[in-house]
């Protein structure tokens, strides 16, 4: 990429004199407009999370007359969500740490080594990231009775890994695509055989790439509900998307929509907080897979 | 030889033993809901189950509280192998569903069984009269219909008094005036969900009901040209509805309102009524306030009209066992129970939810809904039966189509064209 | 020089789990798109092609198409309209970018289910935020806009779709910015160049493979696209809204209604899955650069 020739722009209008903050004003205007959209919208959540049952619907932006704090101890109790929690987190952290586990090599092999139909077999991999998800409800719930494991959170998992495959493997294998082979061949040349190449020094040049296969997968899979929907059955194997989606049925057949707002809180602050902390490693590690 | 004949017989009386002892440990049954856990309505179940094993040793059931899409989990479930004894959802979709695929087991044998806890009379003799025929699929009967649900006008008292209107007509002018009334008292007259087009459509099946007759819709559903949406009764009932947007009786923001925005309002003693089902007073009764009060109306006659204001169009959830349970007989004792007087009666009691079985009392915010059943000369299923039986034409063509001309979309001519060669191409793609 | 036995081996489980339970799926889809089939038991009756006989008259199928592509291509415009203009602002030496950038991707980590509530909160006619807003601000008459009304809520629901986007795709240009060597910029602010010459002739060039990419996972979420809008849906999702994947979802599981056309909805997957693979060489040839090729 850096050697890229760029054009250099044709001369323009003399360098103003207008400091660079008032040059700046409209984009900050602009950007500020839909960052004041944003933090108004969640404000909303948490607002409406402590009124009562019948303010909710009225009183807009007013404060409420009471805050009900009550309304998290409802959400949480009836949808049980620090249970819900614990499988989210047994369940997505143990897919995507097996998708790591057998997409790396994968990626690896098909992006560096030569070999007849390597690129019909990237291929379907990669194809695999078109496939509509609804269209897979049935034959998937087929296999996993089959392999008795439906309604587990094991069975969740292996689908889980199963469709983070392709994108993951698409994404590694243009990582490892992009280094360079200069490392590789002076390995090979100090006896490095191949297992040791790629673990001594492809995996560490690429574990960027390999991070934000990670990160990418932990926010999709942390908010998936659709397959889950299928597959889990009983309330105990609830992961937190579903147990929040249960919780908003419930509260929308008994008008609890503060209680519902609640449980959006529960679930929401803490991923918030965990992304704010998270954010800048996480952002470098997902720029770096697709920005090379 | 010998020696495996031995060993084939005492494995047989191995098993044999320890079956027995199974049955002895208990039967299990797992049961499949409707209901989401936090639910009035789950809650009686979870009640009703926990009275059940006391007076049953051996017997304990498993709740799976799945919600109303209940139906579509057990099907996957059951493609999966899962071992599912009872399940309960909506009657129509059910005689769509499970019973058309001849998922369930029947209960024709049982309805001239003594009615179960000795009280008087069969099995049968429980139910709302009709009820068990609408449940049935061509005169086999594989659900026991338990809550129910009729749909009515239901109306805030309140509302009515500051109105200073004494009481709803059950005809279609004297309503309309009424809600004239209503709105000039500074009040909204109806309230309306714009995105549910399974609520709006409640207008027109009554409307076409009282206008040409209760068996107007299949009629013209099953017409394959279409032709029959070309009657003029069909032109009329969408403008009486439409008089109703015209009229302002209905607001116009109502078209911005996505569910629960409209029968919220009610709540907040801003609307007077909605058409609905009798499920709402329980939908609202966190949000109304304490001393707020229910009533219903059925819906109003249409003058020279061929139906009749005691045609009612009903909801019901059933409950049904599915052919592959193992444990039949535990899973009939269960349901029986469930639809027996004072298991009903809990449900409407506790849960304020009517029941299925005529000797209920209902709760007094849904006693006006009983009173229209009891006095119902028809009971009519949802969409005068076009959901069970052809359920996608229901969802995708007619209720759809409706919407969008209840709504001001499309005008009514358009719809009247749009549903003949809808209905046209829904026969034409069936074959 | 890597080994045939390390490439089996490396390649083995991931075959092996993607094989089985996401590939054999999928063709199997292929052959139940030739039955009709209600899902229940093995009642299949073998069809042929008449699924996708009836799917070509189907109006309703049209409409998902219809909403299907609208939400590609309008949908897409303006979510990459918005993160480029956004990548030009951020990356233009305001100060704060750090945050800025974490609220715009804030959606993206917060359950669906979560955001569609909050939306049906922001566009209620009378009570919402914005419309109470509007209304505060002295624009009454556009604050009487119903945005949830049949003619609008398909917009209205796409307005939120881009809002969840343009984040996603902000972060990955904005990636790409920084990446572009400052050399490049301050010979551009030397010769007087402005923020838009900047943009076109610097930024669009060297941000071309990151274009590339965005583009495709842009289409590919756009044709599956079905959390959303059905979330957006609550009770029962509105025939405005319907996308292909949505109407697959009824035909095939019907919300509360028995529609169970499992064969039905399996051929609308299979044209989904044509028209994404469709478009994906598409995309890829027209972008195409040595770079790209993986």
């Amino acid at each position: 990429m850096s050697d890229t020739v760029y054009q250099s722009p044709p001369p323009a209008r003399r360098i103003s004199r207008v400091p660079g903050w008032v040059r700046r004003l409209p984009a900050y205007f602009l950007v500020w407009m839909w960052t004041a959209f944003t933090l108004a919208a969640i404000a909303y959540v948490l607002l409406s999370a402590v009124k009562s049952k019948r303010e909710v619907l009225r009183s807009g932006w007013n404060l409420p007359q009471e805050f009900i704090w009550s309304n998290f101890a409802t959400a949480w109790n009836v949808g049980r969500l620090g249970d819900y929690f614990l499988n989210s987190v047994m369940v997505v952290g143990g897919s995507v740490f097996a998708i790591l586990l057998v997409s790396t090599p994968a990626a690896y092999v098909l992006a560096r080594a030569k070999f007849p139909g390597r690129e019909a077999v990237t291929n379907l991999f990669v194809l695999g990231m078109g496939i509509p998800i609804p269209m897979l409800f049935i034959p998937i719930f087929g296999i996993l009775s089959y392999l008795r494991m439906t309604d587990s959170l094991t069975g969740l998992s292996l689908v889980f890994i199963a469709i983070s495959i392709p994108v993951t493997i698409y994404l590694l294998t243009g990582f490892f695509a992009s280094l360079p082979s200069e490392l590789e061949s002076a390995a090979v040349l100090e006896g490095c055989n191949d297992f040791q190449v790629f673990w001594h020094v492809m995996l560490p040049m690429a574990m960027p790439g390999v991070l934000t296969a990670l990160i990418l997968n932990l926010i999709w899979l942390w908010n998936e509900y659709q397959l889950s929907l299928v597959i889990l059955n009983s309330p105990d194997n609830r992961t937190l998307p579903l147990g929040l989606y249960s919780l908003q049925n419930a509260m929308q057949y008994t008008g609890d929509w503060p209680g519902m707002f609640a449980g959006v809180t529960i679930v929401i602050i803490p991923t918030i907080i965990a992304y704010a902390l998270l954010s800048e490693k996480m952002i470098a590690g997902m720029t770096m897979g697709a920005v090379k | 030889m010998q020696k495996t004949l031995l060993a084939l017989g005492l494995g047989t009386a191995l098993s044999a033993l320890s079956f027995g002892a199974m049955a002895q440990d208990g039967v299990n049954l797992v049961y499949w809901s409707l209901w989401n856990e936090p639910e009035p309505g789950a809650n009686v179940m979870k009640s009703l189950i926990a009275d059940f094993e006391a007076a049953h040793p051996g017997v304990t059931i498993t709740p799976v509280w799945n919600g109303r899409q209940n139906q579509t989990t057990v099907r996957n479930a059951l493609a999966g192998g899962t071992q599912i004894d009872i399940m309960d959802s909506d009657m129509d979709g059910l005689k769509g569903g499970l019973a058309a695929a001849g998922a369930l087991l029947p209960w024709d044998a049982e309805l001239a069984a003594p009615a179960p806890g000795g009280e008087a009379g069969t099995f049968g003799d429980l139910f709302y009269p009709h009820l068990l025929d609408m449940a049935s699929n061509d005169g086999t009967l594989y659900q026991i219909p338990y809550m129910l649900y009729a749909y009515n006008i239901f109306y805030s008292q309140g509302a009515l008094e500051k109105a200073g209107v004494s009481a709803l007509p059950e005809d279609w002018d004297g309503f309309v005036a009424a809600l004239e009334q209503v709105k000039a008292s500074g009040l909204n007259g109806i309230a309306v969900e714009s995105d549910i087009a399974f609520y709006n459509i409640k207008w027109f099946n009554y409307l076409i009901e009282r206008v040409a007759g209760p068996d107007f819709l299949m009629r013209a559903t099953e017409d394959k040209t279409g032709e029959t949406w070309r009657d003029p009764a069909v032109l009329k009932a969408v403008e009486l509805e439409l008089d109703l947007w015209a009229r302002g009786l209905i607001p116009a923001e109502s078209r911005g309102y996505q569910w629960p925005a409209g029968q919220q309002t009610i709540a907040f003693d801003e609307t007077a009524v909605e058409l609905v089902g009798s499920w709402l007073p329980v939908e609202l009764a966190d949000t109304v306030e304490d001393d707020f009060k229910w009533g219903a109306i059925r819906f109003p006659s249409v003058e020279g009209g061929l139906g009749d204001v005691n045609h009612v169009e009903i909801n019901s959830h059933s409950m049904a066992i599915l052919a592959s349970s193992t444990h039949e007989a535990e899973a009939r004792e269960f349901i029986k129970f469930i639809a027996s007087t004072p298991s009903q009666q809990r449900y409407a009691t506790d849960a304020k939810i009517g029941v299925a079985n005529r000797n209920v009392e209902w709760a007094p915010e849904v006693a006006a809904a009983r009173k229209s059943l009891d006095e119902a000369t028809l009971i009519l299923s949802e969409n005068h039966g076009i959901k069970a039986k052809y359920p996608d034409y229901s969802t995708n063509v007619y209720e759809a189509l409706h919407n969008q001309v209840f709504l001001g979309s499309i005008t009514p001519a358009e719809f009247v064209d749009q549903m003949v060669a809808r209905t046209k191409e829904f026969w034409a793609n069936r074959s | 020089m890597i080994r045939k036995r390390l490439i089996v081996l490396f390649l083995a489980p991931a075959s092996l789990i993607y094989g089985g339970l996401f590939l054999v799926p999928t063709l199997s889809t292929f052959y139940f798109s030739l039955f009709s089939w209600s899902g229940f038991g093995e009642q299949m009756t073998f069809i042929g092609l008449d699924n996708y006989t009836r799917l070509f008259n189907d109006t309703v199928f049209w409409l998902s198409l219809r909403n299907t592509l609208a939400i590609l291509f309008v949908g897409g415009f303006f979510v990459f309209g918005l993160a480029f203009l956004y990548t030009v602002l951020l990356t233009s030496g305001i100060w704060g970018k750090k945050f800025f950038r974490l609220v715009f991707f804030l959606p993206n980590v917060v359950s669906v289910v979560a955001l569609a509530g909050m939306w049906a909160y922001i566009y209620n006619p009378r009570s919402g935020l914005l419309n109470t807003t509007l209304s505060a601000v002295g624009l009454t008459d556009v604050a009487k806009t119903l945005w949830t009304s049949p003619d609008n809520i398909f917009w209205a629901m796409l307005a939120a779709l881009v809002w969840v986007f343009t984040g996603f795709f902000l972060i990955l240009l904005m990636a790409g910015v920084d990446k572009i060597p400052t050399d490049a910029y301050e010979a551009a602010d030397l010769e007087g160049a402005s923020l838009w010459q900047k943009f076109w002739f610097i930024t669009v060039p060297m941000l071309w493979d990151v274009m590339a990419i965005s583009f495709v996972i842009w289409m590919i979420n756009a044709i599956k696209m079905f959390e959303f809008p059905y979330a957006f849906g609550f009770l029962q999702v509105p025939q405005q809204l319907y996308t292909l994947g949505i109407y697959l979802y009824i035909m095939g599981f019907g919300q509360r209604d028995p529609i169970y056309q499992l064969g039905y909805a399996t051929a609308i997957g299979v044209v989904m899955l044509v028209i994404t693979f469709v478009l994906i060489v598409v995309v890829r040839r027209l972008l195409r650069r040595e770079q790209l090729e993986f």
